[in-house]
């Protein structure tokens, strides 16, 4: 024992003196974080998710305005419900990636749901919307066979950038945030290419604007491209049945695929989708890298997700109280004078410009029991801070006042209010 | 609903009509899968996961030697216990990333409980270890600001592939699978770099084999680098203390970084992690992608994993059972001649070398109630297919000895399992029951081989000939090689040399086993490698002996030329 401590701190010092220089650089880079004032601090949440929550280092629970659980469902007893009772009788987990011995027949049911709840032929089911993005470029079409153009919108999400990074010998194109003008002059360049895609958020999350899919789609159809909408803040409770920016648009026909997730309003735990057809989700489970050698969907998340498409199959009553409670904080935010970015999404950004002020203000608003988040650079341009709130349909009318008043007597506070 | 029904007729037309490159590119690209013979097609279980479950299309359960689960804790009641009081504690999900409102107290603790299960400092937990993977590469550090040197082995995993490719401005080097000659070098290429991480699995998924950790340590000391090992297929049953091939080499204190996965043995579920020193991790929060964009792990998962860390922290009672059931599968397998990868980790590849033999092996596996998977090209290289076998702590002695009992039975109905050595050698493997006299063509002039005979429950004869024909009882030339034998020890090895024909003539050598049984059942595995050495040898030999003839010519013709030229000078000076 005493020759195994003398090892080890041997080693420690053996380690200590020749990784040093990593280890050097990692904490200088730390510090330059730190200086820059970009430095993300993790607050502890001691409840269940919900529109009111306990955070550790503040006494009573605060109300919580910037979490992706749009339908208030990350603690339904319903779902939870649901997931224990999968556990049961499916077990805790599958150990297995799915074309082993991964596959339930619980996760084809999702897959049959989430297919047929957005008018499409097959799913194919990921640990998250992330991974389902970084799955899906590279292993839409081999591109060492064919030529493969990806055309994306400068502001999509980070997975899809990443999952554009992965996808080898294809030739990638940005174009400029929702500018069509852009995208048909980059699809006019890429017709010598044999496959094409245009990819874009379907509601973009930092300013809760919806891209013009309709707009899209004419484009896709004249150039001949395929295209693919990552739904993840939008499917569940955006559009008439909450069913996506694509329905908002009045294309969910002329989609060819959606990406999507299980995390946000969908009860929160995991998992993310590939939808489309068929024949896109044949080759996805062929090709696509993450479903090929990354454990399967668990479970609890399965049985949880088909409780939930069971219920939006069934009513829209969640999505339009969504509604109620967007449109009805919207009005009266700009009705008191802060300058919000239009739209009808429950993404709100109030807009404050100045990062520092950002987050001074979030720092006043959880004084007052409200739990949001300011965004700055790099997240968002210089110049464009704010604080994004995100209305759930478990929030009630008083707490929405609650919200709005705080929002306004800090507002008067720091001198943000148009007025 | 009429207009909204021809609507969706005609934009259904319109996308058909239009979208056909993309659907006819991709649908011919899946006629060449299906055509290759490299479709994956998904067998669907309807029961737990466990050592024996229910798929679809079969009447009866099977056995499952395909999973991860090596601590069969897939189904524990016990995880399951904890993760259902955990939905009820905290809820279903966060639907948030870690840093906005996606940290509850059980996050924090299990990352505690993980950093403190391997003696780290700090842990950042991720949705899974194929996540953690792409993740740190790109995070650890900004590689716009220093320079960043990744040397990873040829046979990484595809998720340390990935992660590494999304990080296009460091350096990447890949070394020689294991090859630490090579490793050195390139580690004495990256020295211009500011940072080099050498980045390798702990085990190898397809072959079982552990990476050289000792010798990659010493080179990381020698040359200042960081390791970062996978453990993925090591954490939780693998070495002493299941602390994985880190401390199975016994460099967990060297190590700077793990990545593993709470998927695979550790209940199964999901989820996954990076550990190690506090100021790799806090770096990772602050620039790791998935991490940053990502939702974070439900809490079911967590607590479930809390449980199972609670589980290793206090006993190796499963780790110990995994041993023992795969030292004896090894051991049984090993003994009835099967090709097995040596090693000691539960990933046992069974190599049958030709894909097409691998996929119906595991057909016929399935008709005998166990479940395995052929793995072929592309997973695996050409001419080495396999199946890869998985013990499970969930397995009991009854269960292994139906999984052998059955591959030597498939054995029996398959035709002869060859290879193609990579020194021009040929390996034949045929199994043999009941008195069966098999007849192997060994070669044709010139050749050797090496015979190895697997029984321990019968009596054989082994017998060569000479000549075309099958031999007959009253065959002259019928060679009786060993005597009547029985072998507990499942193993005899004859070295056999062909001798010269009087006409040199190129004849089919037939080898034959026959056996003898005074049980009702016999089983006999034998094993005959091939190799051609005589042509080579003589060619090889040929060539030096003229070069060594010319030498001598040579030296002799300019010994003539010297003496005849000093003669010449004598008679001129006289």
């Amino acid at each position: 024992m005493l020759s195994n401590f003398l090892q080890k701190q041997q080693y420690n010092c053996v380690r200590n003196f020749t990784s040093r220089s990593a280890e050097r650089i990692v904490k200088q880079q730390l510090q330059e974080i730190r200086n820059a004032g970009t430095w993300k601090a993790e607050r502890i949440i001691n409840t269940q998710q919900s529109a009111l929550i306990g955070v550790e280092g503040t006494y009573n629970k605060v109300l919580n305005f910037c979490a992706n659980n749009y339908l208030g469902l990350s603690n339904s007893p319903e779902l939870m419900q649901a997931a224990k009772d999968t556990i049961d009788s499916h077990g805790l987990g599958l150990s297995s990636v799915r074309f082993i011995c991964g596959t339930q027949n619980i996760h084809k049911k999702l897959e049959s749901m989430i297919a047929k709840f957005h008018r499409m032929e097959d799913t194919i089911l990921y640990s998250s919307c992330f991974d389902a993005n970084g799955g899906l470029f590279e292993g839409f079409v081999d591109p060492v066979k064919s030529k493969v153009a990806i055309l994306s919108d400068a502001l999509n999400h980070a997975s899809i950038i990443d999952g554009i990074r992965l996808s080898g010998k294809a030739k990638r194109y940005r174009y400029n945030h929702i500018d069509m003008k852009d995208l048909e002059n980059k699809l006019i360049q890429a017709q010598d290419q044999e496959v094409r895609i245009i990819t874009t958020d379907g509601v973009f999350s930092m300013d809760g604007d919806v891209a013009p899919i309709e707009k899209i789609c004419d484009l896709a159809e004249r150039y001949d491209s395929v295209v693919m909408v990552d739904e993840s803040h939008a499917t569940g409770f955006f559009g008439k049945t909450g069913r996506g920016a694509s329905e908002f648009c009045n294309v969910l026909d002329r989609v060819d695929l959606i990406n999507s997730t299980l995390g946000k309003a969908l009860g929160g735990s995991s998992g993310g989708f590939t939808v489309g057809k068929k024949c896109y989700i044949d080759m996805l489970r062929q090709r696509s890298r993450p479903y090929l050698f990354s454990n399967t969907l668990a479970p609890a998340v399965v049985g949880a997700s088909i409780k939930v498409f069971d219920i939006l199959l069934k009513s829209t009553e969640l999505r339009d109280q969504l509604e109620k409670n967007t449109l009805y904080f919207r009005e009266k935010m700009t009705k008191a004078g802060f300058d919000i970015l239009a739209g009808e999404h429950p993404i709100i950004p109030i807009m404050l410009y100045e990062g520092k002020l950002a987050n001074e203000f979030a720092d006043e608003m959880l004084k007052r029991g409200i739990y949001v988040i300011g965004f700055s650079y790099p997240v968002v341009p210089k110049g464009e801070a704010r604080i994004r709130v995100q209305i759930s349909a478990g929030h009630t009318k008083e707490q929405l006042d609650k919200a709005i008043d705080a929002f306004v007597e800090v507002g008067k506070l720091k001198g943000c209010l148009k007025k | 609903m009429l207009s909204n029904f021809l609507r969706k007729q005609q934009y259904n037309y319109v996308r058909n009509t239009f979208a056909k490159s993309a659907e006819s590119v991709v649908k011919k690209q899946l006629q060449e899968i299906r055509k290759a013979g490299t479709w994956k097609a998904e067998r669907i279980i309807n029961t737990q996961q466990s050592a024996s479950i229910g798929v679809e299309g079969t009447r009866n359960k099977v056995l499952n030697f395909c999973a991860n689960n090596y601590l069969g804790l897939s189904n524990s009641p016990e995880l399951m216990e904890a993760a259902k009081d955990v939905i009820d504690s905290h809820g279903l999900g966060l639907s948030s990333v870690r840093f906005i409102c996606g940290t509850q107290d059980i996050h924090k603790k299990l990352e505690s409980m993980i950093a403190q299960f391997h003696r780290m400092d700090d842990t950042i937990l991720y949705s899974s270890c194929f996540t953690a993977n792409g993740g740190l590469f790109e995070g650890f550090v900004d590689p716009v600001k220093s320079k960043v040197a990744i040397l990873s082995d040829s046979l990484n995993h595809a998720s340390i592939i990935d992660g590494i490719r999304l990080n296009k401005k460091a350096r990447r080097m890949r070394y020689n699978h294991i090859d630490m000659q090579d490793l050195e070098n390139k580690l004495i290429e990256a020295q211009d770099q500011d940072v080099r991480i050498i980045t390798t699995d702990g085990v190898f998924s397809m072959d079982g084999d552990v990476a050289p950790l000792t010798k990659i340590c010493d080179l990381a000391d020698r040359y200042d680098s960081i390791v970062m090992v996978d453990e993925s297929h090591a954490t939780g049953f693998f070495g002493k203390t299941g602390r994985g091939a880190s401390e199975y080499c016994n460099v967990l204190d060297r190590v700077d970084l793990i990545n593993s996965t709470l998927g695979k043995a550790l209940g199964g579920s999901s989820g996954g992690f990076t550990t190690g020193k506090q100021c790799y991790i806090d770096m990772l929060r602050q620039r790791s992608r998935p991490y940053l964009f990502s939702n974070t792990l439900a809490p079911a998962v967590v607590g479930a994993s809390i449980k199972v860390f609670d589980i290793l922290l206090k006993s190796t009672e499963l780790r110990d059972k995994l041993e023992r059931n795969t030292l004896y599968f090894r051991e049984k397998m090993t003994n009835a001649g099967f090709d097995i990868l040596a090693g000691e980790h539960p990933i046992i590849p069974i190599m049958l070398y030709e894909g097409r033999l691998a996929n119906e092996f595991a057909d016929e596996m399935l008709k005998r109630g166990i479940y395995v998977i052929g793995f072929s090209y592309p997973v695996v290289p050409k001419g080495e297919a396999r199946i890869r076998v998985q013990i499970s702590a969930g397995h009991t002695k009854q269960q292994l000895d139906k999984a052998i009992d059955a591959f030597i039975e498939v054995g029996i109905s398959t035709t002869t399992i060859t290879r193609l050595e990579p020194n021009g050698s040929k390996k034949y493997l045929r199994f043999l029951e009941n008195s069966t006299n098999f007849y192997f063509p060994v070669s044709s002039s010139g050749d050797e081989a090496i015979i190895s005979l697997y029984s321990d429950t019968c009596l054989f004869d082994l017998y060569f000939t000479t000549g075309m024909d099958y031999p007959t009882e009253s065959d002259d030339d019928k060679l009786k090689l060993s005597k009547t034998q029985k072998s507990h020890a499942c193993l005899s090895t004859i070295s056999l040399e062909k001798k010269e024909t009087k006409n040199n003539a190129q004849i089919a050598q037939l080898l034959y086993v026959t056996s003898k049984t005074d049980n009702t059942t016999n089983r006999l595995a034998i094993k005959v490698t091939v190799q051609q050495t005589t042509n080579i040898e003589k060619t090889t030999a040929s060539l030096v002996i003229s070069v060594i003839l010319l030498a001598i010519c040579c030296l002799i013709t300019m010994i003539i030329i010297v003496f005849l030229s000093r003669k010449g000078n004598t008679d001129r000076k006289r």
